[in-house]
């Protein structure tokens, strides 16, 4: 019977070590694949200065004020004119929102899912123009492992030569509202509203 | 906190409760004593909580459909079910030490392998998730095996049939049969306040489904009080102890390596019942009744204890700066 035991606990030990050896073999690579390359268009494509770019979110709290917060990790790409695309990333552990204990929530499972979702990412599909500066894209967005498709509108803010007159500089915001119950955050919807806006400022060097 | 908050947890608590105490109510009140009715009843306490929670899961609306799993949440039916369909495997398979040890084996680590996979394949060396993988599938199997001890009503640690009577000194009682599953869900109440007074109200309302769920069993004990439903008193079949630990284990899992529950929180919960176990079988072997309970009741709540007695006022503090 012990024999038998035995038998039966090698093979749960046997689960532990298949487990690890598949890890060995595996890629370790995300299911994220590089980003999207911009069009073969005239304009540059800037990649994002995160020290002067802005991810800003904001959501009511007990249906009273608006409950503003950040992120502070920024990374991409984006080429807005002639049918450019936009790729970018922000990575959900850097959520600021002035509180540290508050962040560490944000960060769990109730919210963001940090660990299990390090990642906000929006790529653009489509580009069109709908003024002199200013923009509509469409493209997936893809917050705590949902992609969803959403529609952007973009000001460009401005353009210019790059500090000390090296290259060249080009600024844009998007504002959109996004339902995050969409996303599968749906925890205290009630106390904390289900529409959040995204108010994304973006400076980029070429 | 936030009374919204709270209501949010409190309202997803009767359905996995009512849904266990129905299924454990039918388990229980199966008339005879053949081996189907011996087999109906080694299968009921595992289907119970595992159907319970599968139906708190369902109606909670968070999690959304779980398969494949996309996010930890979806692991909480994953493995209510996976429990409710160990319960009928259980339920057929030959009795015994050897089978029951390597049930728990099997179940523990196949459901730590599952819950680990993901940060196994995206963030772990290999190392780690061995460490991992090995770490929390022993501490489930032996919060599982300290359940099997500390829940059941019968001296030999849930070795009796709970049907035909043996030898008394086999099959003695210890305690009232339903001071079992109100052990089960004392421990499964501690995990969730640890969870959630650590920067994860989901966990936390999913553990309080896993007490709710436990605490159903009561009925089926009462019903039927030479079932020992806590402690796998239904030889061979997966015990009530056996699902609360193995649910509660991954939320302590998820709650550690996906929210705040630091490492050492995480270890004093699940050595809570290992800790009972060992102190019944050190001290308390001329003990009966309602002290005997009392007793391993305590000593179960020693060192959750000690993690709440830590994380509570903190996370107190954190609430009224918050104003949740």
């Amino acid at each position: 019977m012990h024999r038998r035991a035995f038998g039966v606990v090698g093979v749960a030990a046997a689960i532990v070590a298949g487990s690890a050896l598949a890890l060995a073999y595996s890629s370790g690579s995300s299911a994220d694949g590089g980003p999207v390359s911009a069009s073969p268009a005239a304009s540059p494509t800037f990649k994002v200065d995160a020290v002067h770019s802005s991810v800003l979110y904001r959501i009511k709290h007990l249906n009273a004020a608006w409950s503003y917060g950040r992120f502070n990790d920024i990374s991409g790409t984006f080429n807005i004119d002639d049918g450019g695309a936009i790729d970018v990333t922000v990575k959900t552990a850097s959520v600021d929102s002035a509180n540290a204990k508050r962040d560490g929530h944000l960060q769990s499972p109730d919210f963001f899912s940090a660990k299990e979702f390090p990642e906000i990412t929006f790529k653009s599909t489509s580009m069109t123009r709908t003024g002199d500066d200013t923009f509509e894209a469409r493209g997936p967005l893809t917050l705590r492992g949902v992609t969803r498709d959403v529609t952007v509108s973009i000001e460009k803010t401005g353009e210019g030569p790059g500090q000390r007159g090296q290259g060249k500089v080009q600024g844009f915001e998007a504002r959109f509202t996004i339902k995050r119950t969409d996303f599968g955050i749906n925890y205290m919807v009630g106390p904390l509203g289900d529409e959040v806006t995204l108010i994304v400022s973006l400076e980029g060097n070429a | 906190m936030d009374s919204t908050v709270i209501n949010a947890i409190l309202s997803a608590l009767p359905a996995p409760a009512i849904t266990a105490g129905v299924v454990m109510l039918a388990g229980a009140v199966v008339p005879g004593s053949g081996r189907r009715v011996l087999a109906v009843r080694r299968l009921t306490p595992g289907l119970a909580i595992g159907v319970g929670m599968v139906v708190g899961y369902a109606l909670k609306g968070t999690g959304g459909w779980p398969v494949p799993p996309g996010r930890f949440e979806h692991w909480v039916a994953i493995v209510g079910a996976f429990a409710a369909v160990v319960s009928f495997w259980a339920a057929v398979m030959p009795s015994g030490p050897a089978w029951r040890w390597g049930m728990r084996a099997l179940a523990s680590f196949a459901v730590s392998a599952g819950i680990s996979w993901r940060l196994a394949r995206e963030s772990w060396s290999v190392a780690e998730a061995v460490f991992w993988i090995g770490g929390t599938g022993l501490g489930i199997m032996l919060a599982w095996a300290a359940f099997d001890r500390i829940a059941s009503s019968r001296a030999g640690g849930g070795e009796g049939d709970g049907i035909r009577g043996r030898s008394e000194g086999e099959n003695a009682r210890v305690m009232p049969g339903w001071c079992g599953p109100l052990l089960l869900s004392v421990w499964a109440g501690m995990a969730s306040q640890a969870l959630a007074a650590t920067d994860s109200l989901l966990l936390g309302s999913y553990g309080a489904m896993v007490a709710a769920s436990a605490g159903a069993l009561v009925v089926g004990a009462v019903v039927r009080r030479t079932m020992d439903v806590a402690g796998g008193g239904a030889r061979g079949g997966i015990s009530g102890g056996g699902v609360v630990a193995m649910l509660t284990g991954i939320l302590v899992f998820g709650g550690h390596h996906y929210s705040g529950l630091a490492l050492w929180m995480a270890l004093m919960v699940m050595a809570g019942p290992v800790f009972a176990a060992v102190l019944d079988r050190l001290m308390l072997g001329r003990v009966s009744g309602l002290p005997r309970a009392a007793w391993r009741m305590a000593a179960l709540g020693v060192l959750p204890g000690v993690v709440l007695g830590v994380a509570i006022p903190a996370a107190i503090r954190a609430a009224n700066d918050l104003g949740y």
